[in-house]
């Protein structure tokens, strides 16, 4: 017996949405005004078609900041005015790379700030974006979303990584996780001299790949890039030089930020003691989780694996008095390590620290504090040196 | 039509538009213009024509260039209009890089819309705006228009550059008026402007002002605010009409006899309200207290509520409408209060000032509406009392820092008179606190804080001690992000009399306050207490800097330490005094106690400094910071 709905079905909201003029009617017109106004190009790989239909609609249609499910205009108005919502641009995308033999649909989102789903019920009024989705061979899918200045395959805004989104189509018709590609992978080397005087000069080498490269990257080209480095200063008087940033942001390869830095009397001096913050620049102070508990969980935009290894280099007058201890600490899927070692030229730390859960429930809210101030406390560590 | 005639004219009709497009062509602009800017102003024109006291048009064509997207909101226009003042025949086109043109604004490109703003529940402003958002850069927009004005206020500035990152290629301004017309005008910033004036037909003179190749102003921190870095030209018809009003603007004088016009005959009382009075009078005999009750008694019965429209942007409404709804705006409120004031007998005068923080100052040779607010000003014998009327929470005497250290316009029964709000003096507005630190052998830390806010240091504190405790619980660890801090319990308490003051107290704990390194124990004795900002990096300057410090830290911290340990070493006292602030750091040890005392004072000095001076003021704030973050060792005995 064929079960009765009392409620419309998601079979039903594809078939309204085929025939509605701002998706399905603006889709299959936007074949025809791809052909009449888009450049084409022969290419046969099925990476280099995604990457192309990507760039083709990017450079054409520059998102107004309108986070639409549906579109306003026609394609041909669309296009012609270089301007369009995230509906308007990728299902524009979704019909490129099905002109381009690419079996791609689009995929409705409710962003982060209108708010989860409440219902996974077949309904239209809980969705406020669009994103686009494509099929590879073997049955892999990918994501796409071409509002961003630099859009890369597999990787959608920070702003529609909400839980999941829905495929609309006649031909793929289900849920799609949308939290596939969140995790930042960042490596930080550091390697640094200091003097009597407690000031330090050397260089900083850090590389951050995956997630967060695709956010660097549009970092990158929506803001003036003294921001960035400014950002990494993080208040000190460093004096940075011989800055470099270099990427493709086509590879797989991650972003090397590169500088040469000079911090006058950073370490204390105290008699003829000095006080070296173990971790140097990526010292954290604050610590967010001060309420004692919560209604509400704890949301992390991203996953994060970071590991920062600093040389401290220190002159022959100078000795160590003091290493902080060796820890390891791990809570659920988070965890932390400081490594303190002595050299034959001074001193190496090595700290890692992870977090591989987005969500901490508010039950689980007073162990994570806990394993985050040791985290903190561990991370204000010292190196006691004397000076002779 | 002939057909050499048609082939004639399309030539003609083509050849000129190819030179008019051809013309906002980027690479035409000066390489010198390109430098630093995001955008490039190609032409401003504004032609006033002044038809009469009531009568005004202006025809503006603005062209300017986007050069990246970063300056892609310089393309849009906000047009206000009223019922005074309509926009005719507004057009705007784009031009692509080469200067060819790429379409026509459409009509809903320009979006009319209400302007109530933040806080005005009701005006009838109203702005047409644009939006626009483009793809391909660099572009060229060309806005025209025409404004109808049925009033001439004076308040026009005339700015044609007025934001960083922009050049100008040229920019013109002028007047043209009957020949018996008279105004005001004044120019400022790095050049002299002076008009050029000419004859306009057989009745008319012209006033122009032409300003051309300014190179575009780089951003630095701490800039003035616009009015002290780009060039401008301010003009002041002597006498005008608006909204059926005549006046004057030749004297402070005379635009107080204006204002006084329209709040007359507006603060007659209810019988019940002047009873109400008359019984607060009875329950004493001091003028600052009855002063003190009949401004509660204000701020109990109102509420603040912005109404903008017409000549209401000026003229308050009658008591009664605030004896009514028990709302007005700043106007209304003022006014009201000033009649309270009346009935026994204390005088007060209804203020004109700019409320805010980035403000042109007045010039008192040069008689100009410059304000926006309305407050209260009570003359006394030995001293001047000044209200703030749209708070029900604001302790009576405190204006603000929004309002204090500027010129105001008094509104006498005579006509206006300049006056001056109390500077800011940082000693009369300040923080003072003292804390005792608890220390035990497992180094665990309990602390009790009395801290007090005075003067202008209120604040928002006033704010904070009016929600529920669990806000202020949320607040108070939203603010203090030390690892492993806990609030044990905490209360305010406020005291209204002039200048009013909070007063704060907290007892609380840290775990692991102090780091331990083998046997050493490291912690920072200033506490709780956030330490300057430095902004911007030293290097060369362009541009003077403002400072706005207005209050001054007086930390006392008293640190009772565990058995068993001494100080490796303590650092030395420190004080300095330079033109930017104030800042000493003690510290006393009394060994047998155990106790640190740490006296702590800072104050910054609000001020206007040259650019020579900008590495010296880093200097000065990172040795607060510095000094402020310094660490302390203990060792064992």
């Amino acid at each position: 017996m064929d079960p009765i709905h009392f409620t419309t079905t998601w079979e039903n909201i594809v078939e309204f949405l085929e025939d509605h003029p701002y998706f399905g009617r603006y889709l299959k017109d936007s074949y025809h005004a791809i052909n009449e106004l888009l450049p084409e190009k022969n290419l046969k790989d099925e990476e280099e078609i995604i990457w192309y239909a990507l760039e083709t609609i990017k450079d054409n249609i520059r998102w107004n900041n309108d986070a639409s499910f549906m579109a306003d205009d026609s394609p041909m108005e669309v296009l012609e005015n270089g301007i369009g919502n995230s509906a308007e641009i990728n299902l524009m995308l979704v019909a490129k790379l099905r002109s381009m033999g690419i079996d791609a649909y689009p995929v409705a989102v409710s962003t982060v700030d209108n708010g989860f789903l409440h219902s996974e019920r077949p309904t239209l009024i809980q969705w406020n974006y669009l994103v686009a989705l494509a099929r590879l061979p073997n049955d892999n899918f990918i994501l796409l979303d071409a509002t961003v200045p630099k859009p890369i395959p597999g990787y959608l805004p920070q702003r529609a990584i909400n839980r999941k989104g829905r495929a609309l189509d006649p031909d793929l018709n289900s849920w799609v996780n949308l939290e596939m590609k969140t995790q930042i992978n960042r490596q930080q080397v550091y390697q640094l001299e200091i003097n009597e005087d407690g000031d330090i000069t050397g260089s900083i080498e850090i590389r951050v790949n995956d997630f967060g490269k695709y956010n660097l990257i549009q970092q990158f080209a929506l803001q003036d890039e003294n921001t960035f480095w400014n950002s990494l200063i993080r208040g000190t008087d460093a004096q940075l030089s011989n800055r470099k940033i270099i990427y493709d942001y086509k590879d797989d390869k991650p972003v090397v930020i590169s500088a040469d830095i000079h911090i006058p009397s950073y370490a204390l001096r105290i008699g003829d003691e000095m006080i070296l913050p173990a971790l140097f620049l990526e010292t954290r102070e604050e610590n967010e989780f001060q309420a004692e508990e919560r209604l509400y969980p704890v949301f992390f935009d991203n996953t994060l694996n970071n590991i920062t290894r600093i040389h401290f280099e220190i002159p022959e007058n100078m000795s160590i008095e003091y290493l902080p201890e060796n820890q390891n600490s791990t809570w659920e899927n988070s965890s932390f390590i400081l490594l303190a070692n002595e050299t034959d030229k001074g001193v190496k730390i090595t700290w890692m620290n992870n977090h591989l859960n987005r969500k901490i429930q508010p039950e689980k809210y007073p162990e994570f504090r806990s394993f985050y101030s040791q985290m903190i406390e561990k991370n204000l560590e010292n190196i006691i040196l004397s000076v002779e | 039509m002939n057909w050499k005639i048609c082939c004639a004219l399309a030539f003609f009709l083509i050849t000129f538009s190819s030179s008019v497009s051809a013309q906002y062509a980027v690479e035409k602009i000066d390489p010198s213009l390109l430098e630093n800017a995001n955008a490039v102003i190609r032409l401003d024109s504004t032609i006033w024509e002044v038809r009469g006291r009531e009568r005004a048009r202006m025809t503006r064509k603005l062209v300017i260039t986007i050069l990246e997207e970063e300056g892609l909101a310089k393309a849009d226009i906000f047009l206000h209009h009223d019922s005074f003042r309509r926009i005719r025949n507004i057009q705007g086109s784009l031009y692509d890089a080469q200067g060819n043109k790429i379409r026509d604004l459409n009509s809903d490109e320009f979006e009319d819309t209400h302007i109530a703003g933040g806080v005005s529940v009701y005006a009838d402003a109203r702005v047409k705006k644009t939006d626009l958002y483009m793809n391909r850069y660099p572009f060229t927009v060309v806005y025209e228009y025409t404004i109808n004005e049925s009033v001439l206020f004076p308040n026009r500035t005339w700015m044609p550059v007025s934001r960083t990152k922009t050049s100008l290629e040229r920019a013109i301004l002028a007047y043209i008026v009957p020949q018996e017309f008279s105004f005001r005008y004044k120019s400022d910033n790095h050049l002299s402007l002076d008009p050029e004036i000419t004859p306009s037909g057989r009745r008319d003179k012209q006033y122009r002002w032409e300003l051309n190749d300014l190179r575009a102003f780089v951003h630095e921190a701490n800039m003035p605010p616009a009015a002290y870095i780009f060039p401008f030209v301010q003009t002041a018809p002597n006498d005008f009409t608006y909204g059926g009003y005549s006046g004057s603007m030749k004297s402070w004088d005379d635009f107080g006899k204006w204002i006084n016009d329209l709040n007359r005959d507006k603060q007659e009382l209810s019988d019940e309200t002047i009873a109400d009075i008359k019984r607060i009078k009875e329950s004493t005999t001091d003028t600052l207290e009855l002063i003190r009750k009949i401004y509660e008694y204000m701020q109990s019965r109102t509420r603040y509520v912005s109404i903008q429209l017409g000549v209401g942007g000026f003229e308050p409404d009658d008591v009664s409408s605030v004896e009514r709804n028990s709302y007005g705006d700043c106007k209304a409120l003022a006014n009201f209060t000033l009649a309270l004031l009346d009935v026994v007998g204390i005088k007060s005068y209804y203020t004109l000032i700019y409320s805010g923080q980035r403000f042109q100052e007045v010039d008192p040779e040069f008689p100009y509406q410059y304000f926006n607010h309305a407050i209260i000003c009570v003359p006394l014998q030995n001293d001047t009392l000044w209200l703030e009327t749209t708070s029900n929470i604001l302790p009576m005497g405190y204006i603000g820092q929004s309002n204090s250290d500027r010129w105001v316009l008094l509104v006498t029964e005579n006509g206006g008179t300049l006056a001056r709000t109390p500077s800011v003096n940082p000693l009369e507005n300040s923080v003072n606190q003292r804390i005792l630190l608890n220390t035990d052998s497992d180094f665990h830390v309990s602390g009790n804080l009395n801290r007090k806010f005075s003067g202008l240091a209120l604040g928002n504190r006033l704010g904070v001690s009016l929600l529920s405790e669990s806000r202020q619980r949320d607040i108070i660890n939203n603010q203090i992000r030390l690892n492993n801090f806990q609030l044990y319990t905490f209360d305010y308490s406020e005291d209204k009399t002039p200048p009013g003051s909070i007063e704060k107290r907290m007892m609380f704990g840290i775990n692991n306050y102090f780091r331990r390194a083998g046997q050493r124990f490291i912690f920072q004795p200033v506490l709780l207490q956030n330490t300057v900002a430095v902004p911007g990096s030293g290097g060369e300057r362009n541009y003077d800097f403002h400072t706005s410090f207005y209050r001054s830290y007086n930390d006392t911290i008293v640190w009772t330490l565990p058995e068993g340990f001494q100080f490796s070493q303590l650092p030395d006292n420190f004080e300095s005094e330079t033109p930017f602030g104030h800042y000493s750091i003690r510290y006393n040890y009394v060994g047998e106690n155990r106790e640190l005392e740490v006296v702590r004072k800072f104050y910054g000095r609000r001020g206007h400094f040259r650019p020579d001076q900008w590495n010296d003021y880093l200097s000065f704030l990172r040795e607060v910071r510095s000094r402020d973050r310094t660490q302390l060792m203990m060792i064992p005995e």
